[in-house]
């Protein structure tokens, strides 16, 4: 019977501690739903600081051009980029003929349309990712208190000059675009509609303004890349320019110059330039950073040499041998001053630009001479095919002893340059004014790194507009550069569709006027219609 | 304990209202009743006046736990008898309502009443002679896995003379007639019978009915009779899972039930991937349905098959509802087999040898010459020179010509392979404690080189009655599945599948002459290196070692009669990680010097996940009955916390291959990263069921959810249901050929939660790094729109159904239903200006209706045993509404615009439907390029004649993405399956069917955009491809470029659909059970010969048609995955044949 009792008390207390259990839990885990993302933060409560600001300002960045390259998941490479293949940007000319990867050569061929992906709808979706990132940070910032105002004016700076560089790089390509400065909720987005070029503009001088004034002089904490003033007023001399406003272009591009040797200059070296040798150098006056680094962003290999050639390097990735250029860029090429050219090929008495922009034959690459049988496409022999070159961009590739493995490269994509101001600036003075002798000064300073010599004299403000031409397409090789000089000359389609190697790409059957935007912005906005035409 | 007297007190008016209702049987009856807990404790009160026998056992078994089992014959049941009892024990009763004349025996709540032996007066008076024909019969009663069945009744046909086998299941019985049948049956078996001949003993086999009606079904959180059933489960035993040489348990339910769709989605070792859909697809997000495994959510797959004792598939709102936020795609309830409670050790062994290929692969062209000139084809549709020069194409030939190239490459990298199956089982019980202990080995070989995969399955299930009042008990589960699959990463879908049928070793041997690797240096393949698989192979090993560990533990305490609370706590764990490493294997070129390596670089590679989750519950139950009043109630909490944590790090630049260990590659690799997240619910529900006689059924049940998956404000769902049904006819009251007749009817709501763990959030990724001056930079961004207003997805589903039995053996289920879900949340398309491109919300509202169908006969023809069932599902999926948040409400929305993407979500149209154009044949004149068809400014400039030609659908004159409408659907509308089970004497057979109708396919990038890559081959289908000689092709002219052979719509198009139904023998089984004799110490022996997926009819001509891909895809692996299925390289299914036994000691 004892033994009975002290069962019972057993079950008794085990029935209580049951009954307790269940009371307990429906009082106590109340927390238990309240979980927070333990993987990574949220919007709210993490930009707290100065430091949390820049690591926004970081984010931005990735918005535009994601890291990683495709081997390792990234999209650095073929997805979605706003600055997709940007040397690929030189089939939207009259000398080169591409793979078609960034869809640029759609858009010279004529087949452009609203599901062309790569480049075409990149501009637009990490455009207006960037775009969200930007106008949240700024929406954020006046939150965090204890910020000093030099960190408000570098930080704010940044956003507003990205801001406005996004923009304008948007409107070039689709002309109006649906404005937006502020965060908006879905309800508003889904009234926005499409504002004129003019109202962008308006917004993109108006950043560039605040950015002027508010922008430090050197770079915040030193880091080479951040705007200052004078990327601010580079980028305010290019926006009026577009424009034709050659008043405000010159004012502003002449504050630039009057920097030279202090804060501006051209580097000796044209070749360092363009592949990565002078990257921090006063030349670059903004760019897009890239490292091999795992946390960094890596740039696309371009215009190595593929599997088809006969060096010793084979089987191993050196960049995209996809594309073809033609023979007329290197016929643009005049000799060093005093020197006599063999021929076409003849590099080392030509323009240092020629060797500076392309890898040719008789070059060294991973210490082998290249020689034409190197240059191939698909299999394909260039030397068999009419009117191309035995050519590959230079850019993006690293010179001697990279071992790179992935289709990647450490060098930094060019975006705003000195050269490109004295271009600019020279530009804008002559079409206003005619050649006068800062215009000579300009256009030769270019010259005179290129190794040609100084301009003849006496030039009119015709043949000094096709000199100045002439140079910007020999300087900007593979920076994206020439379509939108073509279309400010007002020349593109004739141009484009002049281009002698277009076969390679199916024939270029370029119409002009602005690109589709992506399907995807129309079908999901009431009030956004698809670009006329399309 | 003592006398609790309930609402039907004889002396109060409330009593005497009802009885007027009552049937005749408790016409003067007045009842009093009082139950205890133990047999021989028991005690009631009887007040009853001139009624039949059987109905003071009918009285017996309403006011007590106990049923009696007795053969009609073993005593005149219509014997009319009165009875005036209070507080007496039911063994008294029984002494006095059969005057002694009945012994019994108690097994769990079973009462067995057997004839009292008596020496028979009679008999005396026989002479020697007519002595000699009484003979004694004995046998021993089994069911099909060899366990002995206590309790059977065994009855001479045509006579009342019967008996019932023992705890062991020996029967003994003295035969009345000399040439006479033995009838054999148990509760829930089907009725063998027996011819006697000259046999002296029987050892009968029962097989389990499926369509008995004194089944007891698992539902959520307890069981029910089948009989009470109202809502809609269907169930699945164990013999049509077990013993099939199938690698996961899941693809056994394939064919077997209606309204159930199965596909085993691949066939890659380890690696099955099977995917339930119970009534269609109810939403945009994830519809798989829960899986609960002994009570708590877990992996069906990687259950042994031989571990089950049954399922039961929820599929209406009201048999669900007490799952509430898990439960709108339907609940699969899986129990796993446990020990009887005085049942002897038994030890049980099954073993299973397979050997496995693969069903389907595609026809591709092997031979590099017909490859170069389709290469060249290509090139010369578009005015490009020919890329293979004559000696490039002589060379190729004469490589052909001497076998060393042109070989099937589908044949290096597929093999057909052996797989083998163990599983040991200890099962037993005593009085108290029941137990079973197994132990499973699976080692299967892959079809696919280097591939492999092991599986140990351990589990421990225990019960114990400590006391009267205690019950604990405990179910123990681990795995350990070893998987190699050096040609996949850890997510298995590395798209090798398709390189190795249609990219490597195209244009180079796999071995030189010497045996080293071979690879094509570029001078024979254009720059086209097309990859050494077996190299590949041999360089990389990927090891993927998953850890689960499924247990739970209850205690269960009886508070007062009827009332008891269970608490179950349980964890459900696993451990995954990855190991990869990648040798450093040369190739040696076969034309020349050259040397290169499979990986350019050796590296090493460890990734670990830990998926954790706990889960605590805690039931009353109370059950009542108030004379004809049945009630039993639940009420229940439970909460459940899981965490999800990975980390992975990797180097490279090891030294030498042979030492592998992370520590050999070079630090200054290293990678390293990790991630965390997790999920909690929290829920209170309550059932109550009622019936009134077993006649009138009634059932409520609701569930309030909590979920961290939603913000603030939104955590919280309720989810209710009711339930009634009518039996109509039953065994007290059957009509004609109707034995038994059910209607039934159910409404009720249920939730889906099963969305990311955080998607209202603002998240941010942090690890957006910028470098500045070259120096990397932390950066931050938000990743994820976020979205506050997120609430549940709400499905509100009404069902119709009936039951019903025959006396000629034919039963059958009808269900009618339709469900509609509301607030489904979707990841939609927001306008890209917001930055993003997606957002989750409560968007959509779906409607499923459908009518799942079981028919089925089960009998017998002298000693063949027949039974065969056929179900069939029609389900119509339909999406009634789009309504963006804040928005509009939408008529489409196109999935993934920007890539043309093929589908869309269209109100009225099925949710998989492909999106596109309609194409009529090919451009066959310049004429049809201009004014001829009207063209879009796009296509002018793309089509060229013998391209597709694209049907003008809005008649605007214009080829343009308005024209694009819906083409095909990727869900299934109609599935049926058939299953068939034969026996006669020792052998048996089994056959199932599956089919499966109403959907399509729309085919891979790899058709449309033929020739990606030189180096990798075409579908023979291009062979016929259109060219300017041979314009009555079946293919478009063949390209080369940007858009491939159907530029505008980029595969969009109708020409790519193909119709995917099939019909395929799922599986085919022929046993034979050996009599054993009885002086060996083997009980019972088995042995069988399986199929699977013998053959196949269908007209899907790419891939097998049961092969996941678009949202399925998606929904299992990742989007990634779903773009790889779209292009068909998934793994396809495996053809398997066995053979097997089963033996008991």
């Amino acid at each position: 019977m004892k033994n009975i009792n002290r069962l019972e008390m057993k079950m008794k207390f085990l029935l209580a501690t049951l009954l307790a259990t269940f009371f307990v839990v429906l009082s106590c885990s109340e927390d238990l739903l309240d979980k927070s993302d333990p993987g990574s933060g949220t919007m709210e409560g993490f930009f707290n600081s100065e430091e949390t600001l820049l690591m926004g300002v970081s984010g931005v960045y990735e918005a535009l051009w994601p890291s990683g390259d495709w081997q390792t998941g990234g999209a650095g490479v073929w997805g979605d980029n706003f600055v997709y293949h940007i040397y690929e940007m030189d089939d939207l000319t009259e000398y080169s003929s591409g793979g078609g990867l960034g869809g640029y050569s759609s858009v010279a061929r004529g087949t452009v349309n609203s599901i062309s992906g790569g480049g075409i709808s990149g501009r637009w979706n990490k455009g207006y990712a960037a775009l969200s990132r930007i106008n949240n940070m700024l929406e954020v910032m006046p939150t965090v208190e204890g910020i000093s105002s030099d960190a408000i004016g570098a930080i704010e700076g940044e956003l507003r000059f990205l801001r406005a560089w996004i923009y304008f790089e948007m409107t070039k390509a689709y002309g109006d675009l649906p404005l937006l400065t502020s965060v908006l909720s879905a309800e508003e987005i889904q009234q926005v509609s499409r504002s004129p070029v003019s109202e962008i503009y308006t917004q993109i001088i108006a950043d560039l303004d605040w950015c002027k004034s508010n922008l430090p002089d050197d770079s915040f904490k030193g880091d080479f890349g951040r705007p200052t003033k004078v990327t601010a007023m580079t980028l305010l001399g290019k926006v009026y320019l577009q424009q034709k406003d050659y008043t405000n272009a010159i004012s502003n591009l002449q504050q630039v110059i009057s920097l030279e040797g202090t804060k501006v200059g051209l580097h000796s070296d044209f070749k360092a330039v363009k592949n990565g040798g002078a990257e921090q150098s006063n030349e670059i006056i903004f760019s897009l950073q890239a490292t091999n680094d795992n946390e960094g962003h890596t740039e696309y290999y371009s215009g190595g040499f593929g599997q088809g050639h006969t060096q010793p390097w084979g089987g191993e990735h050196h960049g995209w041998h996809g594309y073809r250029l033609g023979e007329n860029i290197i016929d643009e090429f005049s000799a060093l001053e005093g020197q006599t050219p063999s021929g076409r090929y003849d590099w080392q008495k030509k323009d240092h630009r020629l060797i500076g922009s392309f890898r040719l034959p008789g070059d060294t690459f991973r210490g082998s001479v290249i020689i034409e049988d190197d240059f191939v496409l698909f299999g394909s022999k260039n030397s068999e095919a009419a009117g191309v070159a035995l050519a590959y961009m230079r850019l993006g590739v690293l010179d001697e002893g990279n071992d790179q493995t992935t289709w990647t490269s450490p060098v930094d994509l060019n975006i705003l340059r000195y050269a490109d101001v004295l271009l600019m600036y020279a530009e804008a003075k002559n079409e206003s004014s005619g050649p006068d002798a800062s215009v000579y000064s300009a256009v030769n300073k270019i010259r005179q790194r290129a190794g040609i010599g100084d301009a003849s004299v006496g030039m009119s403000q015709t043949d000094m507009r096709a000199e100045i031409r002439l140079q910007r397409k020999l300087e900007f090789i593979g920076e994206a550069s020439r379509y939108w000089d073509l279309i400010r000359y007002g020349t593109d389609v004739e141009v484009i569709n002049s281009n002698p190697i277009a076969d390679q790409q199916g024939g270029n059957n370029y119409k002009g006027g602005y690109w589709p935007i992506p399907q995807a912005a129309v079908d999901s906005s009431p009030n956004i219609d698809q670009t006329p035409g399309y | 304990m003592k006398n609790k007297p309930n609402g039907l007190n004889g002396s109060s008016i409330s009593g005497l209202k009802l009885k007027m209702k009552l049937s005749f049987i408790l016409f003067f009856a007045f009842i009093f009743s009082a139950v205890a807990n133990s047999f021989s404790q028991t005690e009631i009160s009887l007040e009853l006046r001139n009624v039949k026998v059987l109905d003071v056992l009918d009285k017996i078994e309403v006011d007590t736990d106990y049923k009696f089992i007795y053969s009609t014959n073993v005593y005149d049941l219509n014997k009319i008898v009165s009875i005036d009892v209070k507080n007496e024990k039911i063994a008294n009763i029984l002494d006095q309502i059969f005057n002694g004349n009945i012994i019994y025996e108690v097994i769990d709540k079973r009462v067995l009443l057997k004839k009292k032996m008596v020496i028979s007066s009679k008999n005396e008076e026989f002479t020697d002679e007519e002595e000699i024909v009484q003979r004694v019969i004995t046998g021993t009663v089994k069911d099909s896995d060899g366990i002995p069945l206590p309790g059977a009744t065994i009855l001479e046909e045509g006579t009342t003379n019967g008996t019932s086998t023992d705890f062991d299941g020996n029967f003994s019985i003295t035969l009345e007639n000399d040439d006479s049948k033995l009838l054999i049956s148990f509760i829930s078996y089907i009725t063998g019978s027996y011819e006697i001949a000259d046999l002296s003993s029987i050892d009968a086999v029962l097989q389990l009915d499926n369509a008995s009606l004194d089944e007891v079904v698992v539902t959520g959180y307890g069981t029910q009779q089948k009989k009470l059933v109202t809502g809609a489960i269907a169930t699945i035993s164990a013999d049509l899972i077990e013993n099939r040489g199938l690698t996961s348990a899941g693809s056994a339910l394939a064919g077997t039930t209606a309204g159930v769709y199965v596909s085993q989605n691949s066939g890659q070792a380890g690696r099955d991937n099977v995917q339930f859909k119970i009534r269609g697809y109810g939403t945009l997000n994830d519809s798989n349905p829960l899986v609960m495994i002994d009570g708590v959510e877990g992996d069906f797959n990687t259950l042994n098959p031989n571990d089950i004792e049954s399922i039961s598939v929820l599929k209406d709102a009201s048999s669900s509802a007490i799952y509430g936020n898990r439960a709108s795609n339907g609940v699969i309830l899986v129990k796993t087999r446990r020990g009887r409670k005085n049942q002897g050790l038994a030890v049980t062994y099954d073993a299973i040898f397979s050997t496995s290929e693969v069903t389907t692969l595609p026809d591709l062209v092997y031979n590099p010459v017909t490859l170069a000139e389709k290469v060249d084809e290509a090139n010369a549709n578009y005015g490009i020179a020919a890329q293979f020069p004559a000696n490039e194409m002589a060379f190729l030939q004469s490589a052909v010509n001497a076998g060393t190239l042109g070989r099937n490459t589908q044949d290096i990298y597929f093999t057909s392979a052996p797989t083998t199956q163990h599983t040991l089982g200890v099962t037993g019980g005593s009085e108290n404690t029941n137990y079973r202990f197994s132990l499973g080995l699976l080692d299967q070989e892959g079809v696919m080189l280097g591939s492999d995969y092991k599986r140990y399955n351990v589990r421990f299930n225990l019960d114990s009655e400590l006391n009267e009042r205690l019950k604990i008990g405990t179910t123990v589960s681990m795995v350990r599945g070893d998987t190699n699959s050096d040609q996949f990463d850890e997510t298995g879908i590395n798209g090798n599948i398709r390189s190795m049928m249609s990219y490597n070793n195209m244009f180079q041997p796999v071995y030189n002459a010497d045996g080293t690797y071979a690879y094509a240096d570029p001078s024979v393949t254009h720059g086209n290196f097309t990859g050494n698989g077996v190299a590949s192979s041999e360089a990389r090993n990927f090891n993927t070692v998953r850890n689960r560990v499924l247990a739970n533990s209850f205690i269960e305490y009886n508070v007062l009669e009827g009332l008891s609370i269970k608490a179950t706590g349980a964890v459900n764990y696993l451990g995954e990680s990855h190991y990869q490493f990648d040798k450093k294997i040369p190739l040696y070129s076969w034309t020349n010097d050259n040397i290169i390596y499979a990986q350019p670089n050796r590296q090493s590679m460890r990734a670990n996940i830990e998926d954790f989750t706990t889960t605590f519950f805690l039931t009353a139950n109370y059950e009542k009955s108030f004379g004809a009043h049945n009630l039993s109630a639940l009420v229940g909490y439970q909460e459940e916390n899981s965490i999800y944590t990975t980390f992975s790090a990797s180097r490279q630049g090891h030294l030498s291959d042979t030492v592998q260990v992370m520590d050999a590659g070079d630090a200054g690799t290293a990678i390293n990263s990790g991630s965390e997240t997790g999920w909690a619910t929290q829920s209170i529900f309550g059932r109550i069921n009622y019936n009134f006689n077993e006649k009138f059924l009634l059932e409520f049940a609701v569930r309030n959810d909590g979920s961290s998956r939603f913000s603030e404000g939104n955590k919280w769902g309720v989810f209710p249901s009711l339930s009634a049904g009518y039996i109509l006819f039953d065994e007290n009251n059957n009509q004609g050929i109707i034995d038994f007749l059910k209607f039934r009817a159910s409404w009720g709501q249920l939730g889906n939660q099963n969305i990311g763990n955080f998607e209202y959030a603002r998240k941010l990724s942090l690890n957006q790094y910028y470098t500045y001056g070259g120096v990397a930079s932390p950066g931050v961004g938000q990743s994820t729109l976020g979205n506050n207003e997120l609430t549940w997805e709400t499905s509100t589903m009404t069902n119709f159904g009936l039951n019903f039995n025959l006396k000629n053996g034919v039963y059958g289920e009808f269900d009618i239903y339709k469900r509609n879900t509301e607030d489904i949340l979707y990841n939609v398309g927001v306008n890209p200006l917001s930055g993003f491109t997606t957002q989750t919300q409560n968007v959509g509202e779906v409607e499923n209706t459908g009518t799942d169908i079981l028919l089925g006969y089960r009998g017998n023809v002298g000693e063949l045993n027949f039974s065969a069932s056929l179900n069939i599902s029609s389900v119509k999926n339909k999406l009634v509404a789009i309504n963006p948040q804040g928005g509009e409400p939408l008529e489409q929305v196109i999935l993934n615009p920007s890539n043309g993407s093929s589908r869309i979500l269209k109100v009225g149209e099925d949710l998989g439907s492909f999106w596109g154009y309609k194409t009529d044949g090919f451009i066959q004149t310049a004429a049809e390029l201009g004014n001829g068809t009207p063209e879009s400014p796009t296509q002018v400039a793309a089509a060229t004649v013998g391209d597709l030609k694209y049907v003008d659908i809005n008649g605007d004159g214009k080829i343009n993405p308005d024209d694009r409408t819906v083409i095909g659907t990727e869900n299934p509308s109609i599935t049926w399956g058939m299953n068939l089970n034969l026996g006669y004497k020792n052998f048996d057979m089994t056959a199932i069917v599956q089919a499966v109708g109403g959907w399509d396919y729309l085919g891979t990038r790899r058709m449309w955009y033929p020739i990606f890559n030189k180096g990798e081959t075409i579908n023979t289908m291009w062979l016929d491809s259109w060219t300017p000689s041979n314009t009555d092709a079946s293919m478009p002219k063949i390209f080369d470029g940007n858009g491939g052979s159907d530029p505008l719509a980029q595969g969009a198009s109708d020409f790519w659909i193909h119709d995917r139904s099939f019909v395929r023998l799922k599986n085919l089984q022929i046993g034979y059970t050996v009599s054993l004799p009885d002086n060996i110490p083997l009980d019972y022996l088995r042995i069988y010969l399986n199929g699977t997926n013998l053959f196949t009819i269908t007209d899907m001509p790419l891939i097998d048609p049961e092969g996941i891909n678009g949202t399925a895809a998606n929904e299992l692996l990742g989007e990634e995955a779903e773009y790889l299925a779209n292009e068909g390289t998934l793994f396809p299914n495996l053809k398997t044949l066995s053979f097997g036994l089963s033996a008991r000691f």
